[in-house]
């Protein structure tokens, strides 16, 4: 009798094993494919080149990762990432060195988090509608600022944010791991971070339980709007020009790998560990169809299913 | 039994839980026509039976016989086709649609060129409604209905399968007395037309006017089946707990000053003039019936009733609580009486449920520290008695007894002087329960000024010093308890 449900339970152990690290087992067999197929994969050049392509991205999931944990969700980086280039640049056109202008950008960025968690919790809507208005706005507004023209002509100095490196490896991914390893500090031993896993577990209960929901969230939305804007600031230096289209669609990239890192919609679940391993697996992903001569066509259906694959792995894991 | 005809038969039911036998060859007979009452401690094994009967769960062993057939229930919509139904406490209804498409959800019936048939659907709706007497319309949006409403909606679903057997769980818990009366009336007719109810509830006191026969569980076992004549309640809980268990006299411990003073709380359609004061020390007695408005007055103090007006006075300062971030900080505590919806996350660990009111205080510098919170956790979980496997555990798969335990040890960690529990015995088992009172003793005793809201007046007779009677959103009574009935406080809750 026993033994029969103890097989029982180790089956359901071993299906949530498998459904918990389905993708990293894929991740490994991919990198043995690619590694046997391709020469140039395995390489530090390539490997570093993966990360770098990466990075901006996956500064931005920290983000997006707390804010999906909130059970919030966020459209508008995108147009932010835009706005925090193009702000930063023209203050630099305007003469303000480049130290004070990024923070000064970083800042602005940041107060349009402000703003959406601001509306989604005092009129208590859904982050949804706000983001995809805000998102629209942002836009506007960074087009408006430029004429719809991409702003050059920054210092030369201006360079080494973006492609500069430290013992050889790029800043771009030096600054992901280090916003990647506050952010884990941030969400699992501090009680702000703890406040937001419980106010996506149950918002009702947290609020009873004397936590600030209302500040909780127009933190976190100024947070990832804050991690936007910066991201946008390091693409610009490394193209060495602020483009208002900059970011177009990243929003969809960007929830993508915090899904595809288990990451539950539903809010209340979810470790920036396997975000991190999520941002990865796109970039390894992406890095090996081109490698391997994918049609970039193919490579979207790839991706997609991807991400399918994923959700339904998270639906089983429940 | 050989003459009795029996609708319902689940013999030598055994199940087991990832190697924990949670039924040990349990068995329960229902006779035809006969309200069959199942009672157990929380973690006895009624649930687990009844999902088995209703085919949520599957068996390991053990067979299930209807009317002497053996049937194997694979899925609740089996069962229901086979006659099965359960009404749970939590309503599986869709709050948008109307009455008679929730009745027919998912097997509407259809015309012959296929579009549905509203016509036949809704009569036969109300062919049912009839039956039970009930006066809501088939087309009403259900959740512009009363909860005792949705309640006989669900049973109205259950008759459209044409029910033998329907199961009650914990029927009553969210009804007032008067809407209990209409339940039973409605369990009453449904025993003439020949139904086998299965009748699941803390609520011994009811027992003697509906039940026919209980069945106590205790641990995943069969303890007795007895006629309800033969089943007083003492008799009940001697057999659920195995031993029995005295009435205790009320809380009097020696009180100091005034700890909260409320002075005319009013909120628009809530209540009304609501004044009254706490002493530490002091255990008050909150009741009233269904809607008179005690729950409201606790969510006022507690800071969640924005258009409330009145003055609050707190050891002699006069206070605005506006939120429950303010109140905790005046010391207040508020265990809700949802404890799944308000009171815990459902999904998160014991661990994280007992930190959220003490976040602050679990910080070592900038960050949490994980030995504080490790070392709260399990003094907590010592110290509540909570059952669980460790404080890693999700707090859904706890039972409510321990899951309402977590919810007080985890406002006890904010050092409160105002406690204020919200019927905290609400679907609990009777041991978890006595730990409770124990509490409520134990922190009246520390100087903390109590208030214990409840629907039960034998409990508020058993442990407040004084008791707030409240109708209609009015406070009727402020009296010491001293040669007190339960007579004389419904006469003041009906006043």
């Amino acid at each position: 009798m026993s033994k029969l449900s103890n097989s029982v339970a180790d089956n359901q152990k071993i299906i949530r094993f498998l459904a918990d690290n389905i993708l990293m087992m894929i991740m490994v067999v991919l990198v043995v494919i690619l590694t046997i197929m391709s020469d140039k994969f395995l390489t530090v050049p390539n490997i570093l080149n993966v990360l770098r392509q990466v990075s901006f991205h996956g500064m931005i999931a920290v983000g997006m990762t707390m804010i999906i944990v909130l059970a919030q969700i966020d459209l508008s980086i995108g147009s932010i990432v835009a706005f925090g280039a193009v702000v930063n640049a023209l203050l630099m056109k305007m003469g303000i060195p480049i130290f004070p202008s990024v923070i000064i950008a970083v800042f602005l960025s940041g107060l349009w988090g402000t703003l959406n968690g601001w509306v989604t919790a005092f009129f208590n809507l859904h982050a949804f509608l706000v983001t995809l208005a805000t998102m629209t706005l942002i836009r506007g507004i960074t087009y408006t600022m430029t004429g719809g023209f991409t702003v050059s002509g920054m210092p030369q100095a201006f360079k080494v944010i973006g492609s500069g490196s430290l013992f050889g490896i790029p800043l771009p991914i030096l600054y992901m791991l280090v916003i990647f390893a506050i952010g884990i500090l941030v969400m699992h031993r501090t009680a702000f971070g703890r406040a937001i896993y419980a106010i996506g577990g149950n918002a009702e209960a947290a609020r009873l339980s004397g936590i600030n929901v209302e500040r909780v969230k127009v933190i976190t939305f100024s947070i990832i709007a804050a991690l936007s804007g910066f991201a946008g600031i390091v693409v610009s230096s490394r193209l060495m020009a602020g483009s208002p289209e900059l970011g177009l669609g990243w929003e969809l990239d960007v929830i993508a790998a915090v899904i595809i890192g288990g990451t539950s919609m539903f809010g209340g679940q979810g470790r920036l560990t396997r975000t991190f391993l999520g941002v990865i697996f796109v970039g390894v992903l992406s890095n090996g169809m081109v490698l391997l001569d994918v049609s970039p066509y193919m490579q979207q259906v790839v991706k997609g299913l991807v991400i399918l694959l994923a959700v339904i792995l998270n639906s089983i894991k429940k | 039994m050989q003459d009795i005809e029996l609708a319902l038969s689940a013999r030598n039911i055994c199940k087991s839980f990832a190697g924990v036998a949670v039924l040990k060859n349990v068995s329960l007979n229902v006779a035809k026509g006969s309200v069959h009452a199942l009672i157990g401690a929380n973690g006895a094994g009624k649930s687990t039976l009844i999902k088995i009967i209703t085919g949520a769960y599957t068996k390991d062993s053990g067979e299930i016989f209807l009317e002497d057939i053996e049937v194997n229930m694979s899925t609740p919509m089996f069962a229901n086709s086979k006659g099965i139904c359960a009404v749970y406490q939590e309503f599986s209804l869709v709050n948008t649609l109307t009455v008679t498409e929730n009745v027919y959800l998912g097997r509407l019936e259809k015309t012959s060129i296929g579009t549905v048939n509203w016509k036949k659907c809704k009569a036969k709706v109300e062919e049912i409604l009839l039956f039970l007497e009930s006066d809501i319309s088939p087309d009403a949006v259900v959740q512009d209905l009363s909860v005792s409403q949705r309640q006989v909606v669900e049973i109205a679903k259950s008759l459209s399968h044409n029910a033998k057997v329907l199961i009650l769980d914990e029927p009553t818990a969210a009804l007032s007395d008067k809407e209990v009366q209409v339940l039973f009336k409605v369990i009453r007719k449904l025993k003439n037309d020949g139904v086998a109810v299965v009748y699941v509830s803390h609520r011994l006191e009811e027992f003697p006017q509906i039940v026919d026969e209980v069945t106590i569980y205790r641990d995943g076992k069969n303890v007795i089946s007895l006629p309800i004549e033969e089943a007083s309640k003492s008799t009940i809980i001697k057999h659920m707990v195995g031993k029995s268990v005295s009435k205790s006299d009320p809380i009097r411990v020696k009180q100091g000053s005034i700890a909260i003073q409320v002075s005319k709380l009013s909120s628009p359609g809530k209540f009304q003039d609501v004044s009254f004061e706490v002493k530490s020390g002091e255990v008050l007695g909150l009741t009233g019936l269904a809607g008179a408005g005690r729950t409201e007055v606790a969510r006022a103090l507690f800071g969640l009733d924005k258009e409330s007006t009145g003055e609050v006075k707190i050891q002699e300062n006069v206070v605005t609580i506006s939120s429950p971030m303010i109140a905790k900080k005046y010391g207040i505590a508020f265990v809700t009486e949802d404890r799944r919806e308000e009171g815990l996350i459902m999904d998160a660990s014991i661990s994280d449920n007992l930190a959220v009111t003490v976040l602050e205080r679990l910080k070592r510098k900038l960050f949490l520290s994980k030995s504080k919170i490790d070392h709260h956790s399990t003094s907590s979980i010592q110290n509540y008695d909570i059952k669980c496997s460790g404080s890693n555990q999700v707090v859904r798969r706890l039972s409510g007894g321990n899951q309402q335990k977590i919810v007080v040890a985890k406002w006890m960690a904010t050092n409160p002087n105002i406690l204020i529990l919200d019927e905290p015995t609400r679907g609990i088992d009777v041991g978890a329960k006595s730990q409770i009172y124990t509490l409520i003793k134990e922190s009246a005793e520390k100087g903390l000024a109590v208030i214990v809201i409840s629907s039960e007046i034998p409990e508020i007779l058993d442990l407040c010093s004084r008791i707030l009677v409240m109708s209609a959103g009015k406070l009727t009574a402020n009296i010491e308890n001293v040669d007190v009935s339960q007579e004389d406080i419904l006469e003041y809750a009906t006043q």
